[in-house]
């Protein structure tokens, strides 16, 4: 590949970079060099320091020692707004749209233009969302989009604002693969045109679908730097976390009585999405994986299972030590603030948590010994810890439980705000899937993302040991893959219902794609859903 | 850790620089007055200090802003930013000393201290209370925001004060200004040092500060925590949105309310236009200062509490500088501060020992507030 003058000019050249926090290295001695005109794929392990090298990049943070260049000129960023001008810009791991705001807003806000026209920096927006052949709503506040829009919408904000070098940390963790397909594309045909792309990511399949040229990182350091094409995605595996110990062989389970059940449930919430009476069953001992393209209502479904929406008929049973129904009422207020108080008492009953956005349930200005401890302060706990011998819970060995979990570096001390997005999903699949009580039943939403596979493979064991052990687990994910590497059975959902239930060996690829995009399971021609009679 | 070092070096330095400006911009508003800056300094200190009277004064003025700052820890902690306590203070105010007067009626004017003190701080507390429930009901029932709301209730509670100043608690004798008739002895606070008008309520606001720097380490303060930046696990936990913005706005209306009976009973004797005089909002500004945290709280507030009994003696000393170069102070102090706050937020703030020694600020590197709709997915900021 030639570069010509002018794209030399944009060659953005980093050496002997290192940057640490107080005792943590996050970088040492990394050198990179991202070229116009090519996706630059940034791999490597859980805390690696992929997203330092990004911020350092991109003007968030100051590099501790070390230079970096632009076009052959030193370049210095005071902080991220002289990074944009410069032509640099950045998505971070980290969202960060403004909630209250619409993406039209969003874009308005960020940008340095001096005069603003909502007009046309709508329909710039449009297009882009159009290039890439994504449907995200310009106008919501981005609080009420889903997690995957508000992921799609922050990339496209920075590709409209045009940047010659764009970085992007883990874009696709949250999207499913259509969405993904689109997005690359779109990133391609921008290639094309000279920009420079460099991608983290933690599928190594997208570094071989789109990547001209790879780095690995591994603890702060670079281990390999090359060209991307050609390698293998085992090849590329190994070079980040060395040899994955061998899938453990499925044990067989007994499935049990069912433990979480919904019947007939109907909801409703802030914006499109809706359930449509789904009726579901997750017995004991058996792990469901639930599938289905965005906004299908997977998220919707969880959220009344974890007691956080009320749904507005049905009822959500959960089976354990003592059983827990919610039955629908009206969607009101009050109702709402009900669904409030069963989200505790569910919880209390044994049911763990992992939602889609890891945020909301990590709270990054508390140790992670007081994230692990956070349920200990639950309302009406106190009464009965007294009562029980102190430490026989939740706060015992943190320090055990992080290592457990591979959380790095594994000190309670340290604010939770100091980890890596992968280890903050760590953190808290330690928390809910990690006392000492094994929990009746887990919803999971997308448990492996932003994980590194060989921490995505402890996560999936770590479900499915729970199901061995008599809980009932559900897990909800775009990613096919995931979903399939964990599940017995899986329930596809679309249009606020599940059109199908399969058990794993039937569940192909096929037929799950099928039923995802709301195609009947047979040739036959007819659309499954506007044949259901209404409810 | 060498980090942490580092970080509180810089953080003493800011600070440095702050208590610098405001000595230099006090210095140059006195020298603008046209006085000698050393004699306004003078001043100032023997408005403080020069005797036990003004220490008295001191510590009157500390015990309203002191007791509303205590109670809004709750509220400001778990995000829900109350400003009622200006209106919550005028209705205590008016309930205590409608209590007092009713009860000692009733007795035919023998009715005991003791009886008189109780009515009074338990009508106090109910006005301030049910004087906060109103705004907490409407932003739970109709999610009207609660600034908004208590705000505004404050200029209706003004109202009625003025209403009832002519009607139904006015005074019989002629007066300047409108006020109630002066409240039996019994009903008003015992000094606590003689020679002052220090009163009883000083101890009040020590129980307080105790029973806050307890309740900071009880699950209570962590859930309300939790509510403010992580609303669906705080729903986990059991917060419900009604039942922390109840219990939270109840709490300090409670305190305000109390706060309207000392300053009838312990300071002015009657119900004066002016009981609130600006307590509630310095009572904010002291919970900020303090950063949420009792001690601080405790000191910020005598601090405020000094820099009015000391403006008034610079005026007198120097006889140009108004002694609203206290506000102009305070307000400087606020703008540091909130520079301080904001440095603090840095990132790299990260790695620091786990038991907070001193309260966090209100809101974290990246709490967005209460958005707590079951429903909405969390909105960020
Ligand atoms: N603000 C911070 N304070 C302290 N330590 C930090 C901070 N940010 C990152 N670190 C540490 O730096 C290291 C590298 O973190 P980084 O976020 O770059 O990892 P990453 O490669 O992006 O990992 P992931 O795949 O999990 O996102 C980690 O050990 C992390 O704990
Ligand atoms: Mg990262």
């Amino acid at each position: 590949m030639t570069i010509s003058p002018q794209e030399a000019g944009r060659v953005v050249e980093a050496r002997s970079v290192s940057k640490s926090y107080g005792p943590v290295r996050a970088l040492h001695e990394v050198s990179i060099t991202v070229r116009p005109g090519a996706v630059h794929a940034l791999v490597g392990e859980n805390g690696a320091g992929k997203s330092t090298l990004a911020k350092v990049l991109a003007g968030i943070e100051p590099p501790s020692s070390g230079a970096i260049s632009l076009g052959g000129v030193p370049y210095v960023p005071r902080d991220r707004a002289e990074a944009k001008r410069r032509g640099v810009n950045m998505v971070p791991q980290q969202l960060s749209l403004v909630g209250e705001l619409s993406l039209v807003e969003n874009y308005l806000v960020v940008g340095s233009r001096p005069f603003v026209n909502r007009r046309s920096a709508r329909s710039l927006l449009a297009a882009t969302l159009d290039r890439a052949r994504v449907e995200v709503d310009l106008d919501a506040p981005t609080a009420s989009l889903t997690h995957s829009h508000r992921q799609l919408g922050e990339i496209v904000v920075a590709l409209a604002e045009g940047a010659h070098t764009l970085i992007l940390d883990e874009p696709t963790a949250s999207l499913g693969p259509l969405e993904v397909g689109g997005l690359f594309e779109h990133l391609r045909s921008l290639c094309e045109l000279g920009t420079a792309i460099v991608l983290i990511t933690h599928r190594l399949d997208e570094v071989r679908q789109v990547a001209d040229d790879l780095t690995v990182l591994s603890h702060g350091l670079e281990v390999h730097h090359g060209s991307a094409t050609g390698l293998r995605p085992t090849e590329i595996a190994r070079l980040m976390v060395g040899e994955l110990p061998e899938l453990a062989p499925r044990a067989a389970r007994t499935r049990g009585a069912v433990t979480l059940r919904a019947e007939a449930v109907v909801a409703q919430s802030t914006r499109d999405a809706r359930l449509d009476g789904v009726d579901l069953a997750v017995h004991a001992g058996e792990v469901v994986g639930l599938a289905g393209v965005a906004g299908s209502g997977q998220n919707l479904l969880l959220d009344v299972l974890a007691g956080f929406v009320p749904p507005r008929s049905g009822t959500v049973t959960l089976e354990g030590s003592r059983t827990v129904t919610i039955t629908g009422s009206r969607a009101s207020t009050a109702a709402a603030e009900r669904g409030g108080a069963t989200a505790s008492t569910l919880r209390a009953a044994g049911l763990a948590w992992i939602p889609e956005d890891r945020r909301d349930a990590v709270v990054p200005t508390m140790s992670l010994r007081e994230n692990l401890a956070v349920y200990s302060s639950s309302r009406g706990r106190r009464a009965d810890a007294r009562s029980r011998p102190q430490g026989s819970d939740d706060v015992s060995a943190p320090a055990d439980r992080l290592a457990a979990f591979d959380v790095r570096p594994p000190r309670p001390e340290l604010l939770a705000a100091g980890l890596s997005g992968g280890n903050q999903q760590k953190l808290l699949a330690a928390r809910e899937l990690g006392a000492a009580k094994t929990p009746n039943a887990v919803l999971a939403y997308g448990p492996t993302q932003g994980l590194d596979l060989r921490a995505a493979q402890a996560i999936r064991e770590r479900l499915v040991d729970l199901a061995a052990d008599g809980a009932a687990v559900l897990v909800a994910s775009h990613d096919l893959e995931e979903v399939l590497g964990v599940a017995d059975r899986v329930v596809v959902m679309f249009g606020g219902r599940i059109v199908a239930d399969l058990p794993i060996a039937e569940a192909t690829t096929e037929r799950l794609g099928r039923a995802m995009a709301g195609l009947p399971a047979d040739d036959t021609p007819r659309p499954a859903i506007s044949e259901e009679p209404a409810p | 850790m060498r980090l942490v070092r580092a970080l509180d070096r810089r953080r003493w330095v800011l600070t440095g620089a702050v208590v610098v400006s405001i000595i230099l911009i006090a210095g140059a508003l006195i020298v603008f007055a046209g006085a000698d800056p050393l004699l306004g300094l003078q001043g100032l200190v023997d408005g403080v200090s020069s005797s036990p009277y003004r220490i008295g004064e001191v510590l009157v003025g500390a015990v309203p802003i002191g007791i509303v700052a205590l109670t809004l820890i709750p509220a400001l902690r778990a995000g829900v930013f109350s400003v009622g306590a200006e209106g919550q203070i005028v209705v205590g105010a008016i309930f205590a000393t409608a209590a007092v007067f009713a009860v000692n009626r009733m007795l035919d004017g023998g009715a005991p201290a003791l009886l008189l003190w109780v009515a009074g701080f338990v009508a106090g507390a109910v006005g301030g209370g049910l004087m906060a429930l109103l705004p907490a009901f409407l932003t739970v029932r109709w999610r009207v925001n609660e600034i908004l709301s208590t705000l505004l209730l404050n200029y209706l509670a003004a109202g009625f004060l003025g209403w009832t100043l002519r009607t139904w608690l006015a005074t019989d004798a002629e007066t300047a200004t409108p006020q109630s008739d002066e409240l039996p002895d019994a009903a008003s606070l015992p000094s606590l040092i003689p020679g002052t008008r220090a009163h009883w309520g000083v101890l009040l606001v020590v129980v307080l500060a105790v029973v806050f720097l307890v309740w900071q380490r009880s699950a209570a303060s962590t859930r309300l925590s939790v509510f403010a930046s992580r609303p669906k696990l705080a729903l986990r936990l059991g917060a419900t949105r009604s039942r922390t913005v109840y219990s939270t706005m109840l709490v300090s209306g409670l305190g305000a309310g109390v706060v309207g009976w000392i300053q009838v009973a312990g300071v002015n004797d009657r119900l004066l236009s002016s009981v609130s005089g600006g307590v509630g909002f310095s009572g904010i500004a002291v919970a900020l200062l303090g950063a949420l945290a009792p001690i601080g709280i405790v000191a910020a507030a005598l601090f405020f509490s000094a820099l009015s009994a000391g403006a008034v003696g610079m005026q007198s000393a120097t006889g140009t500088v108004p002694s609203s170069i206290a506000e102009v102070i305070k307000g400087v102090l606020l703008m540091g501060v909130a520079c301080i706050a904001a440095y603090q937020r840095q990132p790299a703030a990260v790695v620091a020992p786990a038991e907070p020694v001193v309260a966090d600020a209100p809101d974290g590197p990246d709490a967005p507030g209460p958005i707590a709709t079951a429903e909405a997915e969390e909105a960020r900021a």
